[in-house]
């Protein structure tokens, strides 16, 4: 592979070495990594069972506090069950809604993009129609109202909000189409009879790409949050598998009892939503000067 | 236009925070009871609504003919002076004289028969009008202070149903401004009238200082403020910074945050709601549940009393048949009981043919998930896989309606309405969409039981029932429900029986 | 200018229709509005009496038809639970969801102005770094959480705020706060990145080269010209913040839009949801029309480009 791409290296070499200065890129990457593998390996990881629940050992703070053991770093939750393994096991479920959800938006959001910064005019008029239909919709009280209606499980909640939250997605990659579409070498492709689709697919998406990526990050994050607000407001994903925003809601109850219920998904939560944000804001910054050469 | 806009700019950094003096807090020293529901309320008149939040104003603005005693549960005469029934299907009340409405008007039997009238009027679609009052045949005028009602069948359940929704209007003003008048300007005989009120979130009541001698006592307190704080976390802080003085729709779980904060009080009482477990029994093939020893199996595995003193609450009744110990004709020494015994549970299942168990869906209303949570895991040790399914209230109420349950945690109700065994037995076993089981032997003795005046007979039918159920396992009943009051220190408030509170009876500590 | 105007009121309105369908559409097809209104005891045929009586029986075009015609008429039906107008329970929140959104919007544009201005002025210096990490942080938390944080530090351990209702100025500093921290991140960076492309530009260049003091030239100049975007994402943000209201409504027990939406979301209650649906989004449509025309004002540049 090295072979055929000689003279791209150097310059890759370059912007690995950027990117590991970007202290906030490599903190977010870190981060995103860590919980990449503890969700990969949550069963060799997670102590117990995450389900598994205890009736006689309920509500044990974590073992640094007072009355906390040390079979339970974490501590136990109100059936007893282990702290550590369910916040391991969730990481699984706030990751998937959180990349779920940004690809389901964002092949939505990108094909309107694409489609709409391309072919201009008409097209393009339609396609704000629709973006500026989304745009003035409440996102959050549209998937409640669907959410509540439906009930709440994983596939609805990510299917919820991967089809409400593509707007973003849809309006930055069609300035960034129109930016990149009078280019020589798009002219160049239609000249020699290529058609709309092997463009976009071809010239333009390679182009655009770093936008698709900061957007999805952007996105990812407001899954994640997302699903949380829902799970706080009685509507997210169910028993028991667990996910950090069920176990903020499940906590809440002992708000001012054991705080530390709430704490430590919210701590979780927070470290995962900052971690994607300061890998997006990362992205943006090692793509910038490529878009001015 | 430039400078317009710088202008309009600067007033961005002046933030105006006009920030007046705080609120004044809670509690005696201004004579105000400051309390927090959960619910929003869309009628302060309960014969619209079944929500106890609403019940909380019905209770205190208007006074019934039977007043539900709350120390004991029994029922005394309240607007009523006595009551006798002459016949199987005929009561004649004897009416309280010299009471005063809040307006002055004078309380007589022409307000008796007016709001009777309006309650055997079908157009008027109050809430389960035909289910309460459809068996009014007719009332009839005495005298000015006797009225006699006529049942088109005996309805043993009568007297509940008065005590509990059948609050008396005022014939003039009302016929004056309709019946919905008293949505939002109620007027009554009660302890408190309505003030004012913001709909949906606070309600100011005063006291009524002409309120008869009767067996309510008369109300001591000024005013009553009634807020709506829909997130109980903020309920709890609240109480903790003495916001409100009451709040009367926590759970003992939410309490337990309570426990041990300063100038608190937390108590707990019986209600009559109960919780079982429905299972689809009258299912079609391939269905687990129409077996009866793997319901027994079920039955056993569960153990019901670390479920419920765990995680309900240590005061919560653990049941043994399908009804509370709080409602009248619930037997509960009846045999066949299921105690915690995983051994047994195992081999009904083998004997069964489901040595290795199977999957089931169960679902609940979403603030049951910790029961659910709990049943999975007692199920999963007999090798049955729960799917368990978590909804708002309207969503698994519309699926279990429908007949869509596999197995559901059903929680059946509340207040004086709920006092007799029949309202819970009623539409589980009555072969509608609602009856899982559809055993015809149970929907005849319940259907005879509502219409049998004679209460030894009653209690016969409904042994016979429950003995059937817990042979059958038709359901296995779980726990009633706790009813939860926290108040400051400064007010006394004295634990009714049943979960049907009637404020009017707090006063101050001192 | 009025062709402009005409026509982006014309998209408006046409939008406003498609919203409405839609809405319209998600909530009838997504669950059994007579079985919850029904209540609790109803049979089967009590179920489809409620049907018959409340038209749901209907096709969806023609309920929809019907629905459309009363909203222009300025009806827009009823609570299924308390009986009363929409536009009642409406007209008695709109004033407290007001104060919480513009006062949030306020407070955002007042923080993020001048901290994204300064992070403009000196890039990548320390203090541009603190900015840009408050706002990840800030974006970072859940709103919930960061509001029943509050209330448990300003409420119960220091009280010096009250925890809930609407009554007093001082009831609603927790609540605009928590939605203000929400806004303030995107407010933020629209600044920053508005301002140093602003200082950029040659003039600005110019006018710093001959000595000007750089508070000044953000005032005089960029600041203006950083401002037009800000003033079409703050119509953005302010149909957000009325939908993060829910949150915020529902945990400091403020009688509001967003409050009133919840309640009627939970337990079905179609007229209001779709009501609120509709404010909303007229909300943000009116809001981001009157920016797009405040903006072609303040730069005629702009309407060549979007009209032509």
């Amino acid at each position: 592979m090295a072979d055929t791409h000689v003279p791209a290296l150097p310059d890759r070499r370059l912007r690995l070495r950027r990117a590991l200065r970007h202290g906030g890129f490599v903190f977010g990457a870190a981060i995103l990594m860590l919980a990449l593998v503890v969700a990969i390996f949550a069963p060799l990881l997670a102590p117990y069972d995450p389900v598994a629940q205890n009736l006689s050992a309920r509500l044990i703070p974590p073992s640094w506090m007072q009355g906390g053991r040390p079979d339970h770093l974490l501590g136990t939750d109100h059936l007893g069950r282990d702290y550590l393994s369910r916040l391991i096991y969730g990481s699984r479920i706030s990751l998937i809604v959180g990349f779920a959800t940004m690809v389901i938006s964002g092949v939505i959001g990108s094909t309107l993009g694409f489609v709409g910064g391309y072919f201009g005019g008409r097209v393009d008029d339609v396609v704000t129609y629709i973006i500026n239909s989304r745009l003035s919709m409440p996102g959050l009280l549209v998937a409640l109202a669907v959410i509540s209606l439906v009930g709440g499980s994983l596939l609805t909640i990510v299917l919820v909000l991967g089809l409400l939250f593509w707007d973003r997605y849809a309006v930055v990659v069609r300035t960034a189409t129109q930016q990149v579409r009078s280019a020589d070498f798009v002219a160049a492709a239609r000249v020699a009879g290529a058609s709309a689709p092997a463009i976009i697919w071809r010239q333009i998406r390679p182009n655009v790409f770093h936008h698709i990526l900061v957007i999805a990050t952007l996105e990812m994050a407001m899954a994640i949050l997302s699903e949380a607000s829902l799970s706080f407001l009685g509507l997210g994903i169910r028993a028991p598998t667990p996910s950090w925003g069920l176990m903020i809601a499940e906590g809440r109850t002992y708000l001012f009892a054991k705080p530390y219920l709430i704490w430590i998904p919210g701590i979780a939560i927070f470290l995962l939503v900052l971690a994607t944000n300061l890998l997006g804001d990362g992205l943006r910054d090692l793509s910038q000067p490529e878009r001015h050469t | 236009m430039k400078n317009r806009l710088i202008r309009s700019t600067r007033f961005l950094f002046l933030v105006p925070l006009v920030l007046s003096a705080a609120s004044a807090w809670a509690g005696q020293a201004d004579d105000t009871l400051r309390v927090a529901v959960t619910r929003e309320t869309d009628f302060v008149d309960s014969i619209h609504t079944s929500s106890a939040d609403s019940d909380l104003f019905g209770t205190i603005i208007f006074d019934t003919l039977i007043y539900a005693d709350r120390a004991t549960g029994e029922f005394k005469p309240l607007l009523a002076s006595s009551w006798t029934w002459t016949d199987d299907k005929t009561v004649v009340f004897k009416l309280r004289e010299g009471v005063k409405f809040q307006n002055g008007e004078p309380f007589n039997a022409d307000d008796v028969v007016f709001t009777f009238r309006q309650l055997m009027d079908m157009d008027n679609k109050f809430r389960q009008q035909q289910q309460d009052f459809g068996n009014i045949a007719s009332v009839e005028k005495i005298d000015d202070y006797t009225v006699k009602v006529t049942l088109k069948q005996p309805e043993p359940t009568f007297e509940n149903v008065l005590a509990s929704r059948v609050g008396i209007w005022p014939n003039d003003y009302t016929q004056a401004n309709g019946h919905m008048v008293h949505a939002t300007k109620p007027v009554g005989t009660g302890p408190y009238a309505l003030k004012s009120m913001q709909k949906g979130s606070a309600y100011t009541l005063v006291k009524n200082s002409d309120y008869f001698d009767g067996p309510r006592a008369k109300p001591t307190i000024g005013t009553i403020e009634v807020r709506v704080i829909p997130e109980t976390q903020t309920q709890i802080a609240e109480l903790m910074s003495g916001g409100v003085d009451m709040a009367l729709s926590l759970t003992s779980a939410d309490a337990t945050a309570l426990q041990g904060a300063p100038g608190v009080a937390v108590q707990t009482g019986q209600a009559t709601r109960m919780y079982f477990l429905s299972m689809n029994v009258a299912g079609k093939e391939n269905n687990p549940l129409g077996n009866a020893d793997v319901r027994r199996a079920i039955s056993y595995a569960v153990n019901k009393p670390e479920l419920v003193h765990g995680l309900v609450s240590p005061d919560a009744a653990v049941l043994a048949t399908n009804c509370n110990p709080s409602q009248r004709f619930c037997i509960t020494d009846v045999k066949p009981v299921y105690d915690f015994d995983l051994a047994k549970a195992k081999a009904l299942m083998k004997s069964a043919g489901y040595p290795d168990g199977f999957n089931v869906t169960l679902m609940a209303e979403a603030s049951l998930r910790p029961i659910g949570e709990a049943l999975q895991g007692y199920l999963s040790a007999i090798g049955i896989k729960v799917n368990l399914e978590t909804l708002p209230l309207p969503a698994w109420r519309e699926r279990y309606i429908k007949g869509e349950s596999q197995m559901s945690i059903v929680g059946w109700g509340s207040g004086v309405s709920s006092l007799d065994i029949s309202n819970s037995l009623g539409i589980f076993f009555n072969g509608s969409s609602t009856d899982y089981v559809k055993d015809k032997d149970i929907t005849a003795w319940n259907a005879t039981a509502s219409r049998t005046m004679d209460k030894s007979e009653r209690e016969a039918l409904y042994r016979k029932t429950l003995t059937r159920i817990n042979e059958e396992a038709y359901v296995l009943p779980l726990y009633g429900a706790v009813a939860t009051y926290v108040t400051s220190d400064q007010v006394k408030f004295a634990v009714p029986a049943i979960d049907f509170p009637d404020i009017s009876q707090a006063a101050w500590a001192k | 200018m009025w062709g402009f105007i005409r026509g982006k009121v014309i998209v408006s309105l046409l939008v406003m229709l498609t919203v409405s369908l839609v809405g319209f559409a998600l909530l009838h097809l997504s669950g059994d509005l007579a079985a919850t209104l029904a209540g609790e005891n109803a049979s089967a045929e009590q179920i489809e009496a409620v049907r018959r009586q409340m038209g749901l029986d209907q096709p969806l075009l023609a309920q929809y038809a019907q629905w459309l015609a009363g909203a222009f008429r300025g009806d827009l039906g009823a609570s299924f639970f308390s009986r009363e107008a929409v536009s009642s329970l409406f007209m008695a929140r709109i004033g407290t969801t007001a104060i919480l959104a513009v006062g949030a919007l306020i407070l955002a544009i007042a923080v993020s102005l001048p901290l994204g201005m300064l992070a403009a002025l000196r890039p990548n210096s320390w203090l541009d770094r603190l900015v840009s990490a408050l706002a990840l942080a800030g974006q970072a938390v859940p709103s919930f959480f960061l509001a029943l944080m509050m209330v448990s530090l300003f409420g119960v351990t220091l009280r010096w705020l009250p925890i809930s209702g609407s009554t007093t100025p001082l009831h609603f500093v927790m609540p605009i706060t928590v939605l203000a921290i929400g806004a303030i991140p995107a407010l933020m960076r629209m600044t920053r990145s508005g301002m140093l492309e602003v200082l950029d530009q040659d003039y600005i260049r110019t006018a710093r080269s001959k000595g000007v003091s750089g508070v000044r030239i953000m005032v005089r100049h960029a600041l203006l010209n950083a401002i037009l975007p800000l003033i079409s994402l703050s119509a953005v943000q302010l149909g957000t913040l009325l939908g993060g209201s829910v949150i915020v409504e529902s945990v400091f027990a403020i009688d509001g839009i967003g409050l009133l939406t919840y309640r009627s979301i939970q337990r079905g209650d179609f007229p209001v949801v779709q009501a609120t649906l509709m404010f909303v989004s007229v909300a943000y449509i009116v809001l981001t029309l009157l920016a797009d025309i405040l903006n072609a004002w303040l730069d005629p540049r702009l309407q060549q480009r979007r009209t032509g």
